[in-house]
Formats: C-alpha cells, sequence, structure tokens
C-alpha cells in the first residue's frame, strides 16, 4: 500500500488538491461510517471518487470490494468515468513517482480498478441477483414500465371489471384528489405506485388491507381494499408466470435474499459501501443498504443533501437522509462522522448568498433540515459576479419576445448591457447557447387547456430574425404531436385497419381516438400529396387490403415488417438522428406488445375467422399504438448523446438536477397572472398532492409512522426545494423570468419569490434582483 | 463580463466485444440502427438460436453443479423429459425478452441441438467449468491518434471494455478424473502440435458460439475475417481474465462451435464444398468412419450421424493465448474503436446517419437479413421493401 501523502502527490499532478472539509472525507479508514451533507456544487462527486481511489492504493481494499452506487444512470456513468478516469491516470502517476518502491509498484500493477461494483440501486440489484444466482433460482427478467402497467391493466382492472367497482374507483380517486382527466390510465398509475409503495416503505401489506374503517352510503373501505387486494395479487401471478420482475420486486428480492443470508459469496466481498445522492432513498433501499453495510461492518458512507430531495413522488423519503444519523446510530450501535461539505466551486459570491438567503426564508422549512447545517461558502477564486436578474413583464408574449432578444444579444450579439453597464458576452473561444439552460417545472410547450406556454413562445420568438437560434426541447411537445409521428403513427393505423372499422369496435380508448383521427387525417394528406408513381403507395395499398399482388398473404406477419416497410419511405426516420429517436419509441412499444399480447406483435389473417385478424388488429392498437398516442411512452433520453452546444436546452428542474450552466434562466412565473388554484400547486401549496396522500394512506402501515407534518407543509417544502435546486444551477448568471402579476410586490403568492407560509414575500420591499 | 464555456461532460463510453465490436465489424449501418439506436431486427432467429442454446447450457451446468456440491454426480446424458423441462424453461425465459424461435422446425431444431450440446458435449466439458457467465471489464486508452480532431467529442481519454465469457475452465491436468476426457485430450494434442508446456493447473476460457465452424477463405480478402475476430475475442478475454483475482493463467482460449454438434443438411452440404476446396481445417481422419460417411452422403440422402470425435473437432477451436498475440488483439480491438467513434463524431458534426456510417458488411447474410435492405446505400438488391407472401 501507499502512504496518503503518495496519494496526493500523485492526484495533484492533474487535479486541485482538495479542500480540508473535503479531505475529511477522503482521510478515514474504511470502516467509519460516514454522514456527507453536501450542498449543491461542492465537490461530492469529486469526493466519493477519491474515497473510493484511497480506499483501494491507501488502504488496501480489492477494488470489488467496494459498491458505489447512486440515483440516475447519467450519474452512475459519471462516478464510474470518474473512478476509472482518474484511477488509471493516478496509478500512471504512482508508478512514474521514483520514491515508490518497486514492490509496491508491483503490488499496484495487480490492482484491477474496473471491479469497483458501481451503478444504479436497480442495476446493481440486477446484477447481484444475476451474477450470484443461487441454483435453481432464475436470473430476474425486468419488465419495464409499460409492460408492468399492462399487466397491472389487464389482470388487476379489467379482470372481473375491477375498473368499474364503485369503491375501488373512490379509494383511487381520493388519492388522485379530484376527477380531472380520470380515467383507467389514471387507476392503473395510481394501482402502481401503491405496488411500488407497498415494498418502497415496507408496508405491513396484510395490516393495511384490513384497515378499511370507513363505511359510508357511497363507501366501503374495507370492500375497497378487498379488492385492491386481488388486483394486485392477480398482477403478482402474471409477472410470476412470465419469470419477470418490475423494479420494485427486484429490490425486495434482494432485500430478501441478503436477510435470508443466501447471497453470502456476494456479501462476504464486500467490504464497503458507498451510497450518492442519500435523499432520495426509500425505507426499502436504507433497508438493503444496512443490511450490505452489516456483511463489512457497518462501514457505510452516505452522501446527500436533503436540500435537494425532489422525487417524494418516486417513494423517496427524506427524513431517512436527514435523519440518517440517528437511524445508522440504531442500528449499528456508534454514530457515523458527519462530514458538511459547504464550499461551494461552481458558482459566484452572489449567487451563492443568493441561495443562502432563499435556504433560510422560511422558518418552518429550517425545521425538516439537517440540523446544525451551515450556509454555503464560496470558494477561495471565486467571482463576486454580477446580481441576480430578472425579467418581468406584462404579458407573455412581450416576455418570450424580450427574453429572445436578451439571447440572440448575448450569444450572436455583441453583448447585453446590464443596468450597470456590464456588457454580458458569450464566451469568445467557441461560447454558444448551449452555455445557457431555461428551468422550468414543467417544458411542456402548451398547458392542459392548450394554451401556449413560454417554452413555446421562446422558441418561436428565437427562430425570427435573420440568425435564427434553435432550442433543444425533447419533452416539450407530446410525443403524439410530432409531425412525423403523426404521419407514420397514422400510416401504421391505416396499414393494420383502413378506415378505422376496427378501431370503432374497441372500447375504453378514452381520449386515444381523437389522437387516431387526427393522426389518420396527418397522413392521408400526406399521402394524397405523394406522386402518383410514389412506391409508398403499392405498399400501403398492399398492406391495406392484405393482398401482396401475387401469391397469397401470410396468416401471419410481425408488426415490424410493415414497420420497416414504411420507414424506407421516410427518411426522417432513417437518416436523421432525432428521427431516429421516435422510430426508437414505435419499435419499443412493438416489443412490449410482444412481451405482453396475445398475439405477440404479429398481424394475423385467416379469412375463415376475421374476428381472429380484428383481435390481433385491436391488440396492436390498443397496446402498441395506443400508448403513444395517449402519450403513456416517452422519448428515451439516454439515446441523445448531450445537450447540443448551438441549441437553447430547455428542461424541467428534476432534469436539471446535478447539473451546471454559465447562464441559468429559470421561469418563476410566466403561467401566472393570478392566484388562481388550479396552479396553486406550482407556487403555494395550500394542500398536498397525491404524493402526500399516499404517504398518508400506507405510512401509518410501516415503520415510519404517519408523516409528522401536515400534507401542505410537505408539499410545500417540496415546492421550496425545488427552488433551491434551480438557483443552484448558475456558474455566472442567474436570471429570474416571470409576468409582473408575480413580482414579489404583486398579490400572486409564490414561493419562488419569497412567499413563506405566513402568506407574505419576504422580498416585497427588498428585491434581491435587478431588474432588465 | 464574458461567460465561461460548458464542459462536455467527462464519461467514458463503453464498448463490448460481442455487442458493439463484432456488430460493428459485421456492417458499422446496421450497428447504429441495431445497437445504438435500439432498433429490434424482424429476423432475430439467429439471436434466438444463440441465447437459447447458451441458456440450456448453462442451466444444465448449474443442475450438474448444484447435484456435485450435494455429492452426487450427474452427468449427462440425462432424460429426454430432463432435457425438454430444461428447454421449455429456457424457452419461455426467452420469450420475456421477446425472443421467439418463430417456426416449429426451427425450434425443433434448437431442442434437438442443445440436446445433442448436454448429452454429448456436457460430460466432457462440465467436470472442468470451474465459473460459467464471467463478467470482464478494463479500460483503455482512447486510440485518439486514429481519429481525426474534427470528429472528437468527448472530454474522455479512456474507454471501457466488457465481455461476458460463456465458461472458465480449470484444468488440472494431473487429475486423473480428466484422463480420458475428450476435451483436455483435443487441448493437449494442440500443445504438443505447438510446442507448448503448460503449467499443471491452468485456466482455458471458453466461448460458445450459435453457428458452425467458420471457413478459412475470408469473404473479403481486403477485411478481417470473423475466424480472426473472434481470435481477437478469445485474445481480449483472456487479457481482462488474467487481471482478475481468482484467475489462474489462461494459456488459451477455446470456442466451441455448436452448430457442429448437430449440422444441417445445408451444413454437411457446406462442409462437403469446403472440403473438396481445401478452406476448412478440420477434416475426417483418412480412412475413417467419418470419411466414409460424408463421402458416401449425397444431398438428398438421409442425414448420417458422424462420430462425436469427429463432431466435437470440428466444433471446438483452440485460441493459444501468449504476450504478443493478446497485444495484436487489443490493438485491432482499438482500431475498431476508433472507426465506431469516428462514425459517432461524423454523425454529430454532420446531422445524418446514413452517410457518416461504415457500410462494411461482407456477408450476404448480413444484409438479407437487415431491416435497412432496402435504403442501405451500399446493398442494390432490394430497392423497395416487398409486401409479405406466404402460404395461406
Amino acid at each position: 500500500m501507499i502512504s496518503l501523502d503518495e496519494f496526493y502527490r500523485a492526484y495533484t499532478q492533474f487535479r486541485y488538491s482538495p479542500n480540508p472539509e473535503q479531505h475529511d472525507t477522503i482521510f478515514p479508514g474504511p470502516q467509519e461510517p460516514l454522514f456527507i451533507v453536501a450542498g449543491p456544487g461542492t465537490g461530492k462527486t469529486t469526493c466519493l471518487t477519491l474515497r473510493i481511489l484511497k480506499l483501494i492504493v491507501v488502504d488496501g481494499v480489492p477494488p470489488n470490494g467496494i459498491l458505489a452506487t447512486t440515483f440516475t444512470k447519467k450519474a452512475a456513468a459519471e462516478l464510474r468515468s470518474r473512478i476509472l478516469g482518474w484511477g488509471f491516470q493516478l496509478l500512471e502517476n504512482l508508478q512514474a513517482d521514483g520514491a515508490i518502491s518497486d514492490n509496491i509498484k508491483d503490488w499496484l500493477q495487480t490492482v484491477d480498478i474496473n471491479q469497483v461494483m458501481t451503478g444504479t440501486i436497480d442495476s446493481l440489484c440486477e446484477q447481484v441477483l444475476r451474477d450470484y444466482r443461487e441454483a435453481g433460482s432464475q436470473p430476474p427478467i425486468l419488465a419495464d414500465d409499460f409492460v408492468s402497467k399492462t399487466l397491472l391493466l389487464r389482470e388487476g382492472l379489467l379482470t372481473d371489471g375491477r375498473y368499474r367497482d364503485d369503491d375501488l374507483d373512490q379509494l383511487l380517486l381520493e388519492l388522485q384528489g379530484g376527477k380531472w382527466g380520470w380515467n383507467v390510465g389514471k387507476k392503473t398509475n395510481l394501482l402502481q405506485q401503491i405496488w411500488d409503495r407497498r415494498f418502497q416503505d415496507q408496508v405491513d401489506w396484510s395490516l393495511f388491507l384490513a384497515s378499511g374503517e370507513r363505511v359510508e352510503p357511497e363507501f366501503n373501505e374495507q370492500r375497497a381494499l378487498d379488492l385492491l387486494r386481488e388486483a394486485i395479487a392477480d398482477y403478482e401471478t402474471a409477472l410470476g408466470d412470465r419469470l419477470m420482475v418490475d423494479f420494485a420486486r427486484l429490490e425486495q428480492t434482494v432485500l430478501e435474499r441478503l436477510r435470508q443470508g443466501v447471497l453470502t459469496d456476494f456479501a462476504d466481498q464486500l467490504q464497503v459501501v458507498l451510497v450518492d445522492e442519500y435523499q432520495d432513498s426509500n425505507l426499502m433501499q436504507e433497508c438493503i443498504y444496512f443490511e450490505l453495510a452489516k456483511a463489512c461492518g457497518g462501514a457505510l458512507t452516505v452522501v446527500g443533501d436533503d436540500d435537494q430531495s425532489l422525487y417524494r413522488f418516486r417513494g423517496a423519503t427524506v427524513e431517512l437522509f436527514s435523519e440518517f444519523a440517528s437511524r445508522y446510530g440504531a442500528v449499528f450501535g456508534r454514530q457515523p462522522t458527519t462530514i458538511f461539505l459547504k464550499t461551494n466551486y461552481r458558482s459566484t459570491q452572489r449567487i451563492i448568498e443568493f441561495v443562502n438567503d432563499y435556504a433560510t426564508l422560511d422558518r418552518s422549512y429550517q425545521v425538516v433540515r439537517v440540523q446544525n447545517k451551515p450556509r454555503l461558502a464560496h470558494g477561495p477564486t471565486a467571482a463576486a459576479g454580477v446580481p441576480v436578474l430578472g425579467m418581468f413583464r406584462p404579458d407573455l408574449e412581450t416576455l418570450a419576445r424580450d427574453l429572445a432578444d436578451f439571447l440572440r444579444q448575448v450569444f450572436r450579439g455583441s453583448g447585453y448591457a446590464l443596468p450597470d453597464g456590464t456588457l454580458l458576452e458569450a464566451n469568445d473561444q467557441g461560447g454558444d447557447l448551449g452555455d445557457c439552460t431555461l428551468l422550468c417545472s414543467s417544458p411542456a410547450e402548451y398547458n392542459g387547456s392548450g394554451k401556449a406556454r413560454l417554452p413555446f413562445l421562446l422558441r418561436e420568438h428565437l427562430m425570427l430574425g435573420h440568425r435564427p437560434m434553435e432550442v433543444f426541447n425533447p419533452r416539450g411537445q407530446e410525443l403524439s404531436d410530432i409531425r412525423i409521428v403523426r404521419i407514420f403513427g397514422g400510416r401504421l393505423l391505416e396499414g393494420l385497419d383502413p378506415g378505422g372499422a376496427i378501431e370503432d369496435e374497441i372500447s375504453g380508448l378514452n381520449g386515444i381516438s381523437d389522437t387516431f383521427g387526427e393522426w389518420r387525417a396527418a397522413a392521408i394528406e400526406y399521402f394524397e400529396a405523394l406522386d402518383p408513381t410514389h412506391g409508398l403507395r403499392d405498399f400501403a395499398t398492399g398492406w391495406a387490403t392484405r393482398n401482396p399482388g401475387s401469391g397469397k398473404w401470410p396468416r401471419s406477419v410481425p408488426v415490424l415488417e410493415l414497420l420497416y416497410g414504411l420507414v424506407h419511405y421516410f427518411p426522417e426516420l432513417h437518416d436523421d438522428p432525432e428521427g431516429q429517436i421516435y422510430l426508437e419509441v414505435f419499435t419499443r412499444q412493438v416489443s412490449a406488445c410482444e412481451q405482453v399480447g396475445k398475439f405477440s406483435g404479429r398481424v394475423v389473417y385467416d379469412p375463415d375467422n376475421e374476428g381472429l385478424g380484428d383481435a390481433s388488429v385491436k391488440e396492436l392498437l390498443r397496446d402498441f399504438l395506443g400508448p403513444i398516442a395517449s402519450g403513456t411512452v416517452k422519448v428515451n433520453e439516454d439515446l441523445m448523446e448531450a445537450f447540443p452546444r448551438d441549441r437553447l436546452s430547455i428542461l424541467s428542474i428534476h432534469q436539471s438536477k446535478g447539473l451546471e450552466f454559465p447562464l441559468v434562466i429559470v421561469d418563476v412565473g410566466a403561467d401566472f397572472k393570478s392566484n388562481h388554484k388550479a396552479h396553486r400547486f406550482k407556487r403555494f401549496p395550500v394542500d398536498g398532492g397525491t404524493p402526500h396522500r399516499m404517504e398518508n394512506l400506507l405510512r401509518p402501515h410501516t415503520e415510519l409512522e404517519s408523516p409528522g407534518r401536515s400534507e401542505q407543509d410537505r408539499a410545500f417544502d417540496d415546492l421550496y426545494r425545488q427552488f433551491f435546486v434551480a438557483y443552484s444551477r448558475p456558474q455566472e448568471v442567474l436570471l429570474l423570468v416571470g409576468l409582473e402579476k408575480t413580482l414579489p410586490t404583486s398579490k400572486v403568492s409564490n414561493v419562488a419569490m419569497g412567499w413563506t407560509r405566513d402568506g407574505s414575500s419576504r422580498w416585497h420591499n427588498d428585491e434581491p434582483f435587478v431588474e432588465i | 463580463m464574458k461567460l465561461s464555456k460548458r464542459p462536455a461532460a467527462y464519461a467514458l463510453p463503453s464498448y463490448s466485444l460481442t455487442g458493439d465490436l463484432l456488430g460493428f465489424l459485421r456492417c458499422g449501418l446496421q450497428y447504429r440502427y441495431t445497437r445504438i439506436g435500439k432498433l429490434p431486427s424482424t429476423r432475430p432467429v439467429q439471436a434466438w438460436f444463440g441465447q437459447f442454446i447458451h441458456g440450456v447450457l448453462e442451466e444444465s451446468y448449474r443442475r450438474y453443479d448444484l447435484a456435485r456440491q450435494q455429492g452426487r454426480t450427474d452427468l449427462p446424458p440425462w432424460d429426454d423429459d430432463v432435457l425438454r423441462e430444461i428447454c421449455d424453461l429456457i424457452k419461455t425465459r426467452l420469450a420475456a425478452q421477446q425472443l421467439f424461435p418463430w417456426g416449429e422446425d426451427l425450434e425443433k431444431l434448437g431442442y434437438s441441438r442443445a440436446k445433442s450440446a448436454v448429452n454429448e458435449l456436457g460430460p466432457q466439458l462440465f467436470p472442468l467449468i470451474h465459473r460459467a457467465e464471467v463478467r470482464l471489464t478494463g479500460a483503455r486508452a482512447l486510440p485518439l491518434g486514429l481519429i481525426p480532431a474534427e470528429y472528437r467529442f468527448r472530454e474522455a481519454d479512456r474507454y471501457e471494455m466488457q465481455g461476458v465469457i460463456d465458461v472458465v475452465t480449470n484444468v488440472q491436468l494431473y487429475d486423473p478424473d480428466l484422463w480420458g476426457n475428450l476435451v483436455v485430450k483435443l487441448l493437449l494434442e494442440d500443445f504438443k502440435a505447438r510446442s507448448v508446456k503448460p503449467q499443471a493447473e491452468f485456466e482455458v476460457i471458453i466461448d460458445y458460439k450459435g453457428m458452425r465452424r467458420p471457413s478459412l477463405k475470408p469473404l473479403d480478402p481486403g477485411q478481417p475475417s470473423f475466424w480472426d475476430i473472434y481470435g481477437w475475442q478469445a485474445q481480449t478475454y483472456a487479457h481482462l481474465r488474467q487481471a482478475q483475482a481468482d484467475s489462474l493463467p489462461v494459456v488459451a482460449g477455446m470456442i466451441i462451435y455448436l452448430n457442429e454438434l448437430l449440422p444441417t443438411r445445408g451444413d454437411l452440404v457446406r462442409l462437403k464444398r469446403e472440403l473438396r476446396e481445401g478452406t476448412t481445417d478440420v477434416v475426417p481422419q483418412v480412412g475413417g468412419e467419418a470419411e466414409r460417411l460424408l463421402g458416401q452422403w449425397q444431398k438428398g440422402d438421409p442425414m448420417p450421424v458422424l462420430p462425436f470425435e469427429f463432431r466435437l473437432r470440428r466444433a471446438i477451436r483452440v485460441i493459444p493465448v501468449t504476450e504478443e498475440t493478446v497485444t495484436e488483439a487489443l490493438e485491432s480491438f482499438d482500431r475498431t474503436v476508433a472507426r465506431i467513434e469516428v462514425c459517432r463524431g461524423k454523425e454529430l458534426t454532420e446531422g445524418q446517419v446514413m452517410s457518416t456510417w461504415e457500410k462494411n458488411a461482407v456477408d450476404e447474410s448480413t444484409c438479407t437479413a437487415c431491416d435497412a435492405r432496402t435504403f442501405c446505400p451500399s446493398y442494390g438488391v432490394e430497392k423497395e421493401p416487398k409486401l409479405p407472401r406466404g402460404n395461406c
């Protein structure tokens, strides 16, 4: 092994030396439990990476004895890249260090850093069950979200007509909180959330299912719970019959096997466990981490930030992080060392000050933060920076126009002059729009009533003029509204079911039939404009009439043959990288149909039994094209290489987690003209949402017990955290944008504008931004 | 005030030997669609075949191993009922992953081939197995010298290589239980022919291929043949395996061409042609049973049952592993990674797919099974999609 000095000497040849608080996270030995509270931009990935490398080369922990997990695939890829990239550079520098003995160099040559286990908790669970599978058990086959939902719908809700039952309906409706858009798809989503939380919160399922107390003229709670039991049991059986597990079951299986002591080969090799983004863990994951830590004498390091916990709606329980020290102590009989990473290397002094002030505005919020949490400090070389900026306009159109002008001047012009005369300019060494992002609560271009929102209007304005600028907003438009998706979807519909005769016989296509109609119209219009000799005409007609010209139509054809045949005629889908991403959605859905459908994604043709052919088409309309038309299926953002340098990225605040940009624009109120109740949950909640009601329903039957804070307070805390994350993304410039009505001096209550729970804005008399 | 420039995300690209490198070498454009774009194939027959036999062999080994751990010897051959149950299990597992045989004939062939693999190969192979499905990773410097500056789009200077070895065997030469083992015998014959003296205990890594033994004749003399490419794969696996803590010296790789255990009529026709042309390296012994059966057999005749030892010789290819051969293979790996990176860089720069990816397929069967064949600029046989035709 090498000394810590030798470690740092090799490391500082290619990176800056860690600061004292970072050093505190790296220095402790493998057995030391650590609770690292890392504010935004304080270098937590650096610390985790260095800790792992130090454990290997200084403490001699074998790489395959280290397990490091984080929340998203992208974060896991980054962590792994850092471990390998820096690790190999470190090893090379150590080999070149004349002060290190040959014996140690020989040992270093045997160190295989690749063996460190990294990934998301799901990927690691899958890996463990696959690689340490005991004889007689099956490797996990993961059901993706759509497959899970389809099985829940078909086996859980449609069986015995459960979806029509008034009591079950009432139970689920109360979780939803209102009848808006209430349909069987919404019920399926809620059922899936209950199923997930059953495991995530480690619900005492029998106790919960027996807990129905309310008997009202129109609602029998116990009866609803009985039906829930049946629906969930049927879903579970359907998964088991297919040898499948979903994500919740996958993690639960690992937990059970760890508790049963059957993963001994895996547990025996473990020496240290490190968990990043711990603030978004749930109870099941905590149990897994604690079981793993038990296998290595409690050597657990967790890293996170309660202020950046955004995933309650996916089952995250932030208290597991903020109370980690006591929870760990209760299990392991000793306290972890708490380390605060507070020096922010990302932002300017003024932005850090703004973020600090924002985090402490609301008195009630302080109660749920980690105790004794220090304010963020700026790094030694941080510039003072320009003040936080605000752009507020009387109407949305003007806001979009002025914001586009601002971006044009900064990135395509000679700069934008701030009120104090400072000229804001793009970097002259290749600076471009990719150095900026617009963060919104939702990047959707239209609201629920079909009215254009800021992302749409901004896109329009950016395209005007002689130097148009484009946006990158993969979630801006509904997939089903994109031109090529409409035409291609319409052609598939017309190929499978020309004129829609079979579609008319399908019940339960709520809201989807309209989209199908629009798709068909777009496809027919496209078709009619084609040259009379265009090959698509013969191909489409042949499919529509099931007439191959010569010979006979086969009894069964994979729908993929129709799909790829059509792709031939659409260069946008086979030659444009963006089109490839849309095409992947269609093919992914075919695969899902193959997994769960009775016809395995095939079109059946039987002149003697037309009903059979119709049934195969119905299945494809419902399970292949239906989810795309309804918006259930999204594009796979993993297929996108990176944010394009020459476009403005428009992201949700959730998407921006873990990212940083030189210039960040935050939409704090482009949607709010008044105190209308419809958008209260996005600016000043007065009650909870589905995740909070779900907690109320299930938590009493868990070891966590009922939440200590009200629904409203939890919703308020969640919104507060969202804007904390948004405000801490910029490196140099933070620009807040909205309508004038949302300024702190107006009456529109808005958490993003300094409003606290007591119903007033702390910024009313002292705006912490400069208007432009 | 000048804004800074947002740095690119630091992420190492990851390339697997089979999914990425072999996929790209088969055809760059097809690789772009199926691997990077995740577009499934309409004809995943080969994928089903390969994974089915892999799955059956793995499950069978696990059962053998469980019995061994419990102090019982339960070597194949096993009854048809047992094998059918295993085959059905693997079929269900593959169906859950959207892999289907799409035809009774193909399914029947798969079951028969799996039976032959377990009942004939299993008794020779299973006692040698140390670990099954061993995952490998390694990192190498990105070959930046082979990537023109205009197509470099990453901050990372390394790439991660990945692979899965089907089977790692642990061979103890003086273990009396292995006397008479045909796989060991073939290994030792190979070592002797090359004047290699192995240590008393060593590892051989084994990769199953759901295909027949390739011809020695390259399809395109200007490009590496699949014979070479599979050789590189074995060398690279050996290199990555050697770095793992529980590894013994890896002296050889072994490829088992599973189709040779139960050849089809078409396979025998090709074998006879290769024997005539001298383009295959494993030929029947002069005057032996295999030579007699092959010589007599004509295309329309019932299928002969060739002696197991001959089929096993045809199935097994031993690839000696040395420092030089490993270096050569890794350099080939690097060159292929550079070619992929260049294509990715071009696509990012030019915003198009078809003109930026290599269309390097040399095997007609790669193109005929490709869903992009009608619009692929380098395949001129089918210019428009055909409507389905069949026997109704």
